[in-house]
């Protein structure tokens, strides 16, 4: 290090390091010490509470760590109980599952893999429990399609819509801010100088900004 | 010896005040996401979560900027859309007190004949940061934190622009206030403080006055600024573009014509509310009296010296941005007059008494200045300061618990997770939270979530479209076309179309679902259903503090006022949903072990709805039912065999099928001295439910009692064959162990005297 480095960009580059760091140990801890109850509930045969635990320890979810795990054994713990003939508990343990990694979405949905392997045996017991045992299996298969194509929409698609929005929105934001500051530079003049190169092409951020925020938001 | 040029660097940082500012902040940012709310959390909470994470428009006035800025923060790959939301409102806590940190250096800066202590002032923001309602608006999904945000924000332009930097800082203030508008509509309110700083503020202001200002200049400072203050404002825009787009999850009021707009915008919804405060003049002093004593213990009473100090120095040194900020408390306290447990409305008068509060203590600081050296006052600041942390932090710390926790999620998971495959699930106060479950979660997305008051508000309510709910039939004109929305009676031809098409209803009461479709009548009027809505929130208050004989005597007036006198459908069905109502609190009382209370309100309930000519209950029968095995279950643990044994002929008679009922109607009458009939009970007990192993036992018990114990073992041989062929392993291992301990006499104990025949009777 030496004294030419910028001491904002120290500071802010410092800071940015320490909020890593604090988050990463706040959503481990969380998700780990989630894990562990889960781990023991499961131990005690206590399905529900792990269901609940797994839940909210993908509830801290992070691209690594116990979320990650948490997500793995609930999958797992749903598969065992199917193999035990427990349809209703792994339908629960299976919708949790589900519904934990929705909620962490983001740009993108996490572990989709996991997801495309819930729905189709979610979309399957749904069917059988609203046309009962002695239904025949065709009409079993074809009811559950269609609770197959509500559960396979992804709710984190058509994002890029939202980011335009978004983005739109700050633009013309910025911008007027920018040009507020060009336009009034003097103490009390409210006269503003004309005809600056600066302000034409901040006018143009402006009015692209706003044009892009309405369109966005049509279409997101 | 010179400084190495890296410790010069280490030196530098340290003395700027501003890292110091700005680290602190981070620091209090850091304890806030630490205490923040980790999923939708309450109230507010979970719509606002929806409509960030889908643009979508929230109730009046919508929040426009909230939902586009905190749009941003959903991206973040870390942790739930709910927590990202909390991890918001804990950061513009931070940036909140980093700008007023910034404003109040600025004002130390400016005074250059009685300049108050840099550290003192900055010593009362760790009490601004750690009080309690502005660490609340911190650490939840709610639009408060940003809204400090911005009011700050504006201060600093406007002093900015007095301090002579450019006009352009009020330009930016007004651009800014328009911005701010969309986040939190009342901040329009503050128009009038906008408008005393700009006719009377200026360079190098001091005191009140026009200061020979032209009435040009002034023009056109206002043209200019309403200019950009509407550039601004536009972002409501959201509101008109988006509100057209059938899908949304939730488009409150539909605000998709300028109409609808205005109504939404202006909060038209609790015009009353507001108009009936501002107009309460006879309880004038009783709120002022309530505000200032909020305020104050807010900020510790020891504080209020200090805040007149603050308000003096202000007043005598810079006129016109006291009147603006005593402007600002005014018209809050005037607009929020009756909203007095509403802590977060008042949070723009607080923050101006911390203003005040911050000065005096700055002005303190240079007093004693004059006694103590420079470095023993900023030691001062600085102890004051780890007071401020020591004394605050570990209670709102230890408070976090009462965010942070998943109960908004879990709720209402299991009965949601439960219900029937594409149930239509009416829903009405909690509304948010399950439209939260449904969309940011997607937990059932074949159950369609209706709120159920707006089935018969055209003006609340959007329009019902297969888009939005794939699973439900909407009703069809004769031409097929799906019927408007404010179609007379809508409500009801919406419940038979779904009725018809074979959904199950379900409706959502007191955090419990119940099913709802054997209740409805195609013919029935659902209009009545919003009437129901005030009664759950004006009786829910009590039901969440506890006071559970309130909130059954208000929601029994309720049905009295309201519905029974008026309605004649709903005077049938009124009982039924006085039950459902109050069964969670019955349940949730008894649960605790609170019998005599939950006779109370059971009894109470029996006497209201019990017609006098059949002395049978006014329910429907599941309805009547479980209200009756309530009522005996509870007599029943208390030992009070006698009224039980009433209380279960009657549930008997109401289903003759249960043997449940038997069972206990058989201990009971066994305990009353009434051998024949208990066994009379038990063994029709035994005939209807054959393969449960615990009336059969009760039974061989009472026979082996009251009879013999060979009786019992040839009646145990018998049922053990029968468990065994039914392939019942568990029932006949338990039956036959019981048979052991039935054939063999207990040894005699060595220590202790052979009990008495009639004690051994009595064991068994």
């Amino acid at each position: 290090m030496n004294a030419k480095i910028n001491p904002k960009a120290f500071v802010l580059a410092l800071s940015a390091l320490i909020l890593l760091v604090f988050l990463a140990i706040l959503f481990e801890t969380r998700a780990f010490s989630e894990l562990k109850q889960a781990r023991t509930a499961v131990a005690a045969g206590n399905f529900e509470a792990a269901d609940r635990h797994y839940f909210q320890a993908i509830n801290w979810y992070a691209p690594w760590g116990s979320s990650q795990t948490a997500a793995e054994e609930l999958y797992q713990m749903g598969l065992a109980h199917l193999r035990e003939g427990r349809k209703q508990e792994s339908f629960h343990s299976f919708l949790r599952l589900r519904s934990a990694l929705i909620a962490a979405r983001s740009f993108y949905l996490p572990r989709p893999d996991l997801i495309e392997a819930i729905n189709p045996f979610l979309a399957l017991f749904l069917a059988e429990n609203k046309l009962g045992p002695k239904a025949d299996h065709q009409a079993i298969t074809s009811e559950a399609a269609v609770y197959l194509n509500l559960y396979d929409q992804d709710p984190s698609s058509n994002q890029r819509w939202y980011f335009l929005a978004v983005l739109g929105f700050l633009l013309w934001i910025g911008a007027g801010f920018r040009l507020i500051f060009i336009y009034f530079k003097n103490p009390n003049i409210c006269t503003p100088p004309l005809g600056l190169r600066s302000m034409n092409v901040w006018a143009f951020v402006f009015i692209y900004g706003y044009a892009m925020w309405i369109f966005a938001m049509k279409m997101a | 010896m010179a400084l190495a040029p890296k410790n010069q660097f280490r030196l530098a940082t340290l003395k700027e005040p501003n890292y110091l500012l700005f680290l602190f902040s981070l620091a209090v940012s850091m304890f806030y996401v630490i205490c923040a709310t980790p999923a939708v959390g309450w109230r507010d909470g979970p719509e606002l979560v929806v409509t960030a994470t889908y643009l979508d428009i929230a109730h009046p006035a919508g929040f426009p900027t909230y939902n586009l800025l905190t749009k941003i923060i959903t991206w973040l790959p870390l942790g739930s859309l709910g927590f990202r939301l909390s991890m918001f409102s804990a950061l513009a806590g931070g940036a909140t007190i980093f700008v007023l940190g910034l404003w109040l250096k600025k004002i130390h800066l400016l005074d250059s004949h009685t300049p108050p202590s840099l550290p003192w002032l900055w010593a009362a923001l760790p009490f601004l940061a750690l009080a309690r309602p502005f660490w609340a608006a911190s650490v939840e999904v709610e639009v408060y934190s940003l809204n400090l945000f911005f009011i700050v924000a504006l201060l600093y332009c406007a002093t900015c622009w007095f301090v002579g930097q450019s006009i352009g800082w009020l330009m930016a203030g007004g651009f800014l206030y328009g911005i701010s508008c969309g986040n939190h509509a009342a901040l329009a309110l503050y128009l009038p403080v906008l408008i005393l700083l700009t006719v009377w503020g200026g360079p190098s202001f001091s005191k009140l006055g026009l200061r020979n200002k032209s009435n040009y200049t002034i023009w056109m400072r206002i043209l200019i600024l309403a200019g950009l203050f509407l550039v601004g404002v536009s972002v409501y825009l959201l509101l008109i573009v988006r509100s057209n787009l059938d899908y949304l999850p939730i488009n409150f009021g539909q605000p998709n014509n300028w109409e609808s707009f205005f109504y939404h915008v202006s909060d038209a919804k609790d015009r009353n509310v507001h108009a009936s405060g501002i107009l309460a003049f006879g309880k004038l002093f009783f709120y002022l009296g309530f505000h200032f004593r909020n305020l104050t213990s807010w900020l510790f009473w020891p504080a209020t010296p200090f805040v007149l100090a603050g308000l003096i120095y202000l007043w005598r040194r810079y006129q016109i941005l006291s009147v603006a900020l005593i402007t600002l408390i005014m018209i809050n306290m005037g607009f929020f007059f009756y909203w007095i447990d509403g802590v977060s409305a008042f949070l723009p008068s607080f923050l101006a008494w911390f203003i005040f509060l911050s000065l005096g203590l700055g002005q303190f600081g240079r007093w004693l200045g004059r006694f103590f050296s420079a470095r023993r006052s900023i030691t001062a600041a600085g102890a004051l300061i780890l007071v401020g942390l020591i004394s605050l932090g570990p209670s709102r710390f230890y408070e976090r618990e009462i965010k942070a926790g998943f109960m908004a999620t879990e709720l209402f998971w299991s009965d949601f997770a439960s219900l029937p495959p594409e149930t239509v699930l009416l829903h009405s106060s909690n509304w948010f939270s399950a439209v939260a479950l449904q969309t940011i979660y997607s937990v059932r997305p074949d159950v369609s979530l209706i709120n159920w008051p707006w089935l018969d508000d055209t003006r609340n309510s959007p329009t019902f479209s297969k888009q939005k709910f794939p699973m439900i039939a909407l009703p069809l004109a004769a031409d097929g076309q799906p019927l408007s929305h404010s179609t007379p009676g809508y409500s009801s031809l919406f419940l038979k179309a779904n009725l018809d098409a074979n959904k199950p209803i379900y409706i959502q009461f007191s955090n419990e679902a119940f099913f709802l479709s054997p209740y409805i009548k195609p013919e029935l009027n659902f209009r009545w259903l919003g009437q129901i809505l005030p009664n759950e929130l004006t009786s829910q208050d009590a039901y969440q503090t506890g006071d559970f004989e309130a909130y059954l005597n208000q929601t029994a007036t309720y049905f009295d006022d309201l519905a029974l006198g008026n309605d004649p459908p709903l005077a049938q069905k009124a009982p039924a949903y006085l039950f459902y109502i109050v069964r969670p609190v019955l349940e949730f009382v008894n649960g605790q072990g609170n019998y005599q209370l939950a006779e109370k309100i059971i009894r109470r309930f029996f006497e209201r709805f019990t017609d006098p000519s059949t002395g049978r209950l006014m329910l429907p029968y599941d309805a009547a039912l479980n209200a009756q095995a309530f009522i005996s279950e509870l007599l029943f643990r208390q030992h009070r065999f006698d009224e039980a044994t009433l209380e279960l002929k009657k549930l008997i008679e109401l289903d003759p099928s249960n043997a449940y009922s038997y069972l206990l109607l058989g201990i009971s009458l066994a305990s009353q001295g009434d051998h024949q009939s208990a066994l009379d009970a038990l063994l029709t007990a035994s005939k209807k439910d054959p393969n449960n192993p615990q009336i059969t036992i009760k039974y061989a018990n009472y026979l082996a009692k009251y009879h013999s114990i060979q009786i019992a073992v040839d009646f145990l041989n018998e049922k053990i064959n029968y468990f065994k062929r039914h392939g019942l392993t568990n029932a006949a291992l338990t039956t036959e162990l019981f048979q052991v301990c039935l054939l063999v006499p207990p040894e005699e104990p060595s220590q202790f005297p052979a009990p008495a025949l009639s004690e051994t009777n009595q064991v068994f």
